[in-house]
């Protein structure tokens, strides 16, 4: 960690060396920005006569970090490949710095914008350097050489994300969370005004999680990244975009995008929310607890626990999570439990959780 | 601080990576006029290396140097007007098919990608068959067909007529090979995520679909042509001549010299559809350019050696596992061309009465290698 801490802190300083050379050079033709890096109006996109995206309005002002929220299917990668130009939207316009998007060549766009996704093909057979030094790409032309110019630029980024021990590698043997700071160091070698990740913290453990959050803050440009933890996107981002069904439900400061209401309307959990003791910014606590089934039996044992419950605002949206009051009346062990429920339950009771917990996440990824 | 850093860390790492490949160009550049003398001194007639050496001293000089025995006419003119041009052209398939099988399998991201898969092989072959058989009445292939292991051709019948049928092979192969490639290319469809696997279907789809058009055509076709197909499916390089090489060796040239313009961009394919669109590639208009020209490279081979399978699959393969992450194209040109001659030279010399064709050779040894590779995937 401490390492970490030291690397950050001169990511910092040449971060904001890179801000100000960005200044100098991309001043000309930027005039019309209005100090965003991004506004978008009225996207909408649909395949398959299915609106994946619809009427989604919103800006980014520069230098700030954008995370996209919402459950599974909600359009956040839709609508981030419609920003990276992946798929063209049926309606509304996308500007970036000013100009709208389809202004750029693809070229200039990728020396514009970097993207960093989830997925990388298997046969993967580069170094960790290689790789980043295919950042290089939209800055050159086809008579163009490495020069030595761009392997610093390669080095600096390698030393960026703190991996310059492990250059010489083959990516492929890299650990999850080296991999994503890899390709997070090719993506400062695109040398970009705008950085688009599609959920760069998935799979990784909670200390990866937060790295990679903070290098992407310590680059020093506009960030936008879909991101599935709502704790760690209400600690990191400026702003949130809630996404559900292809609309955008609610966008602005964490504090006001991740209220109790909104979570559970839109994730379809119970939970408490109170400001962080570092960041003040909203801390989610969930509630758990909540029989999946599609047998009638279920719903039935469902609506009996739901009758005896205790108010419960949130529980109007179909939720059954029970609050600590109804512990035992369930019947077959179709238990919820609220807060207090794990220090009262016996050791049978706790055998039925685990029955109950290995269904839910059965449940989990038939869903997925 | 940062560049003291910097320095002390990278080079080792990046060092390791780069010597292997900085002698790769020049070792193998060495090696290829090494093989290419030592490749002269095989075959039917008995050839000593010295006097391979002899007689280009001779025809480069004008004169035996150090006081070396003069070579007989009929050595010098087999080493000059048959093997020679023979272990060049050897050396350029070779080098375009493994340079085409190494686009074809970057850009597809498929390992198994070669230009026999796709199809380009067999429609070049049917292009070739179809111009023989239409051609073979008015007695243009005569000799062409019958003469398949003579070196050169005679000098009967009219320029025109000679200019038309030398032209007109390697045209039908190419327009069968571009023809073989639109199709897969239309099959393969606009959807990203399933595009290569549909694309290696499909290739294999066209594959069976012109060999069986070949099939036909032979089955209705003169005794010649059938025995021209033999050539077109298994290879050979007894047609060589130094005219006939002129052709083939600017194809192949060019269309490695405008891959490597786009090395980067090839490079970066690598990384996903997706990444490369991210990056500024175009990526489906690459992708058929780089298809038509490694069909353009098959196509011109397949005109003037028939269909040489598993090279394409083989060499990339190879040269991969010894520079891993690189996209050493030279090297794998170098490479291909090498084992190409060697190739040749077992084919000329394995059987002491007649020669094999080289498809045998490769076919076998690529076979072994492709189960190899699909053992060790998993």
């Amino acid at each position: 960690m401490k390492l970490w801490g030291k690397e950050v802190t001169t990511l910092e300083q040449m971060s904001r060396d890179k801000v100000s050379g960005d200044k100098v050079s991309g001043g000309e033709n930027l005039s019309a920005d209005n100090g965003y890096a991004l506004t978008v109006s009225d996207l909408s996109w649909h395949a398959d006569d299915r609106a994946i995206l619809s009427d989604i309005s919103f800006s980014l002002a520069k230098g700030e970090m954008l995370g996209i929220i919402g459950p599974n299917g909600a359009g956040k990668s839709s609508l981030l490949r419609c920003l990276y130009r992946y798929i063209k939207p049926d309606n509304g316009t996308i500007s970036l710095f000013g100009h709208n998007t389809s202004y750029f060549s693809a070229k200039e766009f990728a020396r514009q914008v970097a993207v960093v996704l989830q997925d990388t093909p298997h046969h993967f057979e580069l170094t960790t350097e290689q790789l980043v030094a295919i950042g290089l790409t939209p800055h050159k032309g086809p008579f163009d050489l490495t020069t030595s110019s761009d392997r610093r630029l390669v080095a600096d980024a390698l030393e960026k994300v703190g991996l310059t021990h492990k250059a010489g590698q083959i990516y492929e043997h890299l650990s999850g969370g080296e991999k994503q700071r890899a390709l997070i160091a090719r993506a400062i070698v695109q040398q970009p005004k705008l950085l688009i990740l599609d959920e760069p913290t998935n799979h990784l453990d909670i200390r990866y999680q937060i790295q990679i959050m903070e290098l992407l803050r310590a680059i020093g440009i506009s960030v936008i990244t879909s991101i599935h933890d709502l704790n760690l996107a209400s600690a990191m981002c400026d702003q949130l975009l809630l996404l559900d069904d292809g609309r955008c439900v609610a966008h602005g400061t964490p504090k006001s995008v991740l209220t109790e209401q909104r979570i559970s309307e839109v994730f379809d959990v119970c939970c408490s929310t109170q400001p962080h003791p570092q960041h003040g910014n909203p801390q989610i606590s969930y509630f758990y607890g909540y029989s999946y089934g599609d047998s009638t039996h279920d719903k039935s044992a469902n609506d009996e626990a739901a009758h005896d419950e205790t108010n419960h605002d949130e529980n109007a949206h179909g939720l059954k999570a029970l609050g600590q009051n109804s512990l035992g009346q369930n019947s077959l062990g179709k238990k919820a439990f609220g807060q207090n429920s794990l220090d009262k339950t016996d050791f049978e009771e706790n055998s039925l959780d685990r029955r109950h917990w290995s269904s839910m996440e059965r449940h989990k990824q038939d869903e997925d | 601080m940062k560049t003291s850093q910097v320095n002390s860390v990278s080079p080792p790492s990046a060092g390791r990576v780069d010597i292997g490949h900085k002698w790769a160009v020049p070792t193998l550049s060495i090696l290829s006029v090494i093989t290419l003398l030592a490749a002269a001194s095989f075959g039917a007639a008995n050839i000593s290396f010295s006097d391979v050496i002899n007689v280009v001293l001779h025809n480069t000089f004008g004169t035996a140097m150090f006081g070396m025995t003069e070579v007989s006419g009929i050595a010098e003119r087999i080493v000059m007007e048959l093997r020679f041009p023979r272990i060049l052209l050897a050396f350029i398939a070779g080098a375009g098919l493994s340079v085409a099988g190494s686009v074809l399998q970057t850009v597809t991201r498929n390992p198994l990608a070669d230009p026999y898969l796709f199809g380009i092989s067999s429609g070049a072959s049917f292009g070739a068959v179809l111009v023989i058989t239409l051609f073979s009445g008015s007695g243009l292939f005569a000799e062409s067909s019958s003469g398949l292991f003579a070196s050169s051709s005679g000098g009967s019948g009219s320029g025109l007529f000679e200019l038309l049928g030398w032209i007109s092979l390697p045209l039908g192969a190419f327009l069968g090979a571009g023809v073989s490639v639109l199709m897969v290319l239309t099959l393969c469809g606009r959807n990203m995520s399933s595009q290569i696997e549909r694309m290696l279907l499909s290739g294999v789809a066209i594959s069976f679909m012109f060999g069986a058009l070949t099939s036909l055509l032979l089955y209705f076709s003169s005794p010649q042509a059938a025995a021209s197909v033999l050539f077109w499916s298994l290879g050979s390089f007894a047609k060589a001549s130094w005219e006939g090489l002129l052709f083939p060796a600017v194809v192949v040239c060019a269309a490695t010299g405008i891959i490597l313009l786009f090395k980067r961009q090839i490079m970066a394919m690598r990384a996903g559809d997706e990444t490369a669109h991210t990056l500024g590639i175009n990526v489906s208009r690459l992708r058929l350019q780089m298809l038509l020209l490694c069909s353009l490279i098959t196509a011109i081979l397949v005109a003037n050696c028939g269909g040489i399978g598993f090279v394409g699959l083989m060499i990339p393969h190879t040269v991969r596992m010894l520079f891993p992450g690189r996209f050493p194209l030279i090297t794998t040109a170098l490479v291909g061309g090498l084992f190409m001659v060697w190739i040749d030279v077992l084919a000329r010399t394995m059987l002491s009465s007649q020669e094999l064709p080289v498809g045998i050779i490769t076919a076998v040894i690529g076979s072994i290698f492709f189960l190899f590779i699909l053992g060790s995937r998993r």
